[in-house]
């Protein structure tokens, strides 16, 4: 399927011109780009963008001490940040969430998509100078697989048999599924390798990857510090000497702390100060549009939700412009009760959902539903919450319902279940189809909407089980289309994630699944 | 919290040994009050929803595997013998492992609490003679114009919560004169001392929110006490200015003024939590913070039982001193 047998030298984070052209007026430079990218046009753009070397201190709104290294444990976003820069994925996520090869240089199925053939690269060493080789794949695909590792990225391994994973070679591992799996690739892209016989308490107290940084210090919820891994296998990378995360929970004091100089990156910026910031010379604002949400949920098992028409009427209740503006200020963009938009399999051919309160009206009278009261449970958990739900309370009214809110503390929204029959949850980035596997099949482990449809589970499966793209994407847009009619999401907005940095720091990627680049500071320079 | 004077009369009719017998029944019912708040503390943290092991496996992980956790954790222990196995290492110096990083909570907390104590001594070692100068500065000349300026503007500080203060402080400070920095961020095991600049706005910060009080309090004092009969008779002697104020007012007033010092000190101890949050300083505040958000019940307890502390020991200390200092309640 893929294939990079050449030195190891392939670019992760692809920069165009088109892309350098953009940054560069972004950043409000005038540059004069040399005439012709050659070959090696991607490297030669971000040597000119700056000189490696010094330290990137960037501040995240989030830890805690029960923060971890372990990436097959990861709960919060700042494990996340952990994780990407002390390991290396087997595939790597592009920033429109296709996959691309990391550490392997070959990641091929046979023609049924059932057995899935991972070549490493060669020369790739861990933090200690150990070889990575083919018996700490087979190790960390195994401990991710265990129970009692307890990792979330069980579920997108779950086709493979732990029992038939085969050495071929040093480097080659075939990996054996249950049944034929075409999203393979992007389950390898959160599949970090880790070295073989690594623990929960190792990766505690010294976290060992391939990683472009290696580990040096961690105190849990307040700072880490990463050095420079010299040895690393991506000729260049990483540029900058040492990377230190620190945590500053008010928003106003990391927007402070980049205005005066002691950090160099923030994330999640208020968006009512993303103007302020982009009128200030000394720092740059980076809107990325990526499909973190914070939408309704409905539950299929619960009355009066258990009527498909209730469940569009509420959709057609929204005006969706107005909750993006009053929760987000504008900096999000409507959606279309559709999770993934811009994703390869996204179905982009169904019409907008627009407010439309008389079939609203119309659909609840058919229902028997007139006259309702809904309790919209709520939070501040997450940014967004509670002011999208009071202004889709006040929008309800118009379509002569009531919802009223029901506020629960912040920190209890989210517990192991989630019991709301109307509520709101919050989801990262995720590629469609795992998104699918962790929210809407009849064995998720988040069925928020308790969707379980069996017909559209195996269709789901049949997509799974094609590697005929054009075939995968039909039915992607069948599935999207059911969902589109009968799904419990109401899905208002896609989140942009806002982030700040120093005029002088370049490189931030642009993958979209965490915040400022993802986190992935391979190619990022402070000078 | 102020105990009315009265109270300490009846045991300490005369000899000075009474004194001391005083002092340790205070210190020892300190040390009751400081147990019942470790079981209050205990009870309402074992009341939040959720616990350690959800706080670590995430949002929305599978029951069996937060079973699995919570018996590692040894969350499964009933509650009271996990309290009884918590305060038996208390009373050892040993304040226990936090369950999750499984370091001891002393090396996880030590700095923290060094880094807010710092704070709050630099802050009440200026709060004390500042309030004291300006509350008898402002008394001498009450109604005058030094006088209506600073009751006013401790009025507009008492008036505000302390994020707000913290807030103009930064944004004067900070962002328009480019004297201070906005954000005190430490590295770890770098001493706040090292670095005072940085401690500046911060402390700024909980002075201005508490001397509002202090100052006010000592003015009512020093005015109260000028009115008195014995500071009457000193002025018709001839005793004026300075020395009057000194002698025979400041040193009166200043008995109602140590509990109102101590009164100040404690609510300090809450106050630096929210300045911790808005200068991102890294003290107990940012630590209890995350601690409850984790569910990390061994450091939720040490903080707490550390704040309790604080606030018992300045109590303690406070009546002490006025017992000390006011020979009347020392002789009967």
């Amino acid at each position: 399927m893929q294939k990079d047998e050449g030195p190891a030298s392939e670019p992760t984070n692809e920069l165009t011109r088109r892309e350098l052209l953009e940054r560069a007026a972004a950043a409000g430079l005038v540059l004069a780009l040399p005439p012709v990218f050659g070959a090696s046009g991607a490297g030669a753009a971000r040597d000119f963008l700056g000189k490696p070397g010094g330290r990137f201190r960037f501040a995240l709104s989030y830890d805690s001490p029960t923060g971890t290294f372990d990436p097959a444990r990861e709960v919060i976003d700042a494990d996340g940040c952990r994780r990407t820069n002390t390991f290396d994925t087997v595939m790597a996520l592009t920033k429109d969430h296709r996959a691309q090869l990391r550490l392997a240089s070959l990641v091929e199925p046979n023609k049924t998509g059932t057995v899935w053939t991972v070549r490493l690269r060669h020369g790739v060493t861990f933090h200690n100078g150990k070889d990575c080789t083919a018996d700490d794949l087979i190790y960390s695909i195994r401990r991710i697989l265990n129970p009692q590792t307890a990792s979330g990225r069980r579920t997108f391994l779950a086709a493979v048999d732990p029992k038939r994973l085969r050495k071929r070679d040093k480097l080659t591992v075939e990996i054996a599924l249950t049944r034929p799996n075409s999203d393979m690739p992007l389950a390898l892209a959160l599949t970090e390798v880790v070295q073989n016989g690594a623990t929960y308490k190792s990766f505690k107290t010294h976290p060992i990857g391939t990683g472009p940084f290696m580990f040096v210090s961690w105190t849990p919820g307040r700072e880490t510090l990463w050095k420079r891994n010299p040895n690393y296998w991506h000729a260049g990378q990483p540029k900058v000497d040492e990377l230190e995360l620190v945590v500053i929970q008010d928003n106003g004091a990391r927007i402070n702390a980049l205005l005066s100089g002691q950090v160099n990156a923030i994330e999640r910026i208020d968006p009512a100060r993303v103007k302020e910031l982009q009128r200030n010379p000394a720092v740059r604002v980076l809107i990325r549009r990526v499909n973190a949400m914070v939408p309704i949920t409905m539950r299929l098992d619960r009355k009066p939700f258990t009527d498909a028409r209730v469940r569009q009427a509420m959709r057609l209740i929204a005006d969706r412009k107005q909750m993006v503006q009053s929760a987000f200020n504008g900096y999000a963009t409507v959606a279309n009760d559709l999770y993934g938009r811009g994703q390869p399999f996204y179905n982009n051919e169904l019409p907008q959902r627009e407010q439309d309160l008389d079939r609203a009206k119309s659909l609840l009278k058919k229902a028997g539903a007139k006259g309702l009261t809904f309790k919209l449970s709520t939070s501040d958990a997450v940014p967004g919450m509670s002011e999208s739900a009071t202004v889709f309370a006040e929008q309800a009214k118009k379509a002569g319902i009531k919802v009223i809110l029901d506020k629960i503390p912040s920190d209890s929204y989210f517990g192991t279940r989630y019991p709301y029959s109307f509520g709101q949850s919050a989801w990262a980035d995720n590629p469609l189809n795992q998104f699918y596997e962790l929210g809407l099949l009849i064995n998720s482990p988040f069925p928020e909407t308790k969707w379980r449809k069996p017909s559209w589970d195996k269709h789901f499966r049949d997509a799974q089980a094609t590697l005929n793209q054009h075939k995968k994407k039909q039915i992607y847009f069948d599935l999207q289309e059911v969902l589109w009619n009968q799904g419990g999401y109401l899905q208002w907005s896609d989140s942009q994630y806002l982030d700040a940095v120093q005029k002088s720091v370049r490189g931030i990627s642009t993958h979209p699944q965490y915040p400022l680049g993802s986190y992935d500071f391979r190619t990022v320079t402070v000078r | 919290v102020i105990q009315p004077f009265g109270r300490l009369r009846a045991p300490l009719k005369g000899e000075p040994h009474r004194l001391l017998g005083y002092a340790v029944r205070r210190i020892l019912a300190g040390f009751v009050t400081l147990f019942v708040v470790s079981i209050v503390v205990f009870m309402t943290t074992s009341l939040l929803p959720g616990d350690a092991a959800v706080a670590a496996l995430g949002k929305g992980a599978q029951p069996e595997l937060v079973k699995t956790v919570r018996h590692e954790l040894g969350l499964d222990k009933p509650p009271v013998q996990r309290y009884a196995d918590w305060l038996k290492g208390v009373a050892h110096g040993d304040f226990g492992k936090s369950i999750l990083t499984d370091t001891p909570v002393r090396d996880l907390i030590g700095d923290r609490i060094v880094n807010s104590v710092i704070l709050a001594l630099v802050a009440g070692l200026l709060l004390i003679p500042l309030s004291l100068f300006l509350g008898a500065t402002t008394a001498a000349r009450a109604d005058g114009l030094v006088d209506r300026s600073v009751m006013s503007s401790t009025l507009v500080a008492i008036s505000l919560p302390e994020f707000v203060i913290g807030t103009i402080l930064i944004l004067l400070f900070a962002q328009k004169l480019h004297l201070l920095p906005p954000v005190s961020l430490y590295d770890v095991g770098v001493n706040p001392l090292s670095q005072p600049t940085k401690l500046v706005l911060p402390v700024l910060t909980l002075i201005a929110g508490s001397m509002a009080q202090t100052i006010r309090l000592v003015r009512a004092g020093v005015i109260e006490v000028s009115r008195s009969e014995y500071v009457q008779m000193a002025r018709l002697k001839g005793v004026s200015g300075a020395r009057l104020m000194r002698r025979h007012i400041l040193r009166n007033a200043l008995v109602p003024a140590i509990q109102v010092f101590a009164l100040a000190l404690q609510w300090m101890v809450g106050a630096i939590v929210v300045t911790e949050l808005v200068f991102a300083y890294p003290g107990v505040g940012t630590a209890l913070v995350q601690a409850v958000g984790a569910r990390d019940l061994p450091v939720v307890q040490a903080l707490a039982l550390f704040i309790s502390a604080v606030y018992i020991t300045l109590n303690v200390v406070a009546d002490l001193l006025v017992v000390f200092l006011t020979p009347r309640l020392r002789t009967g």
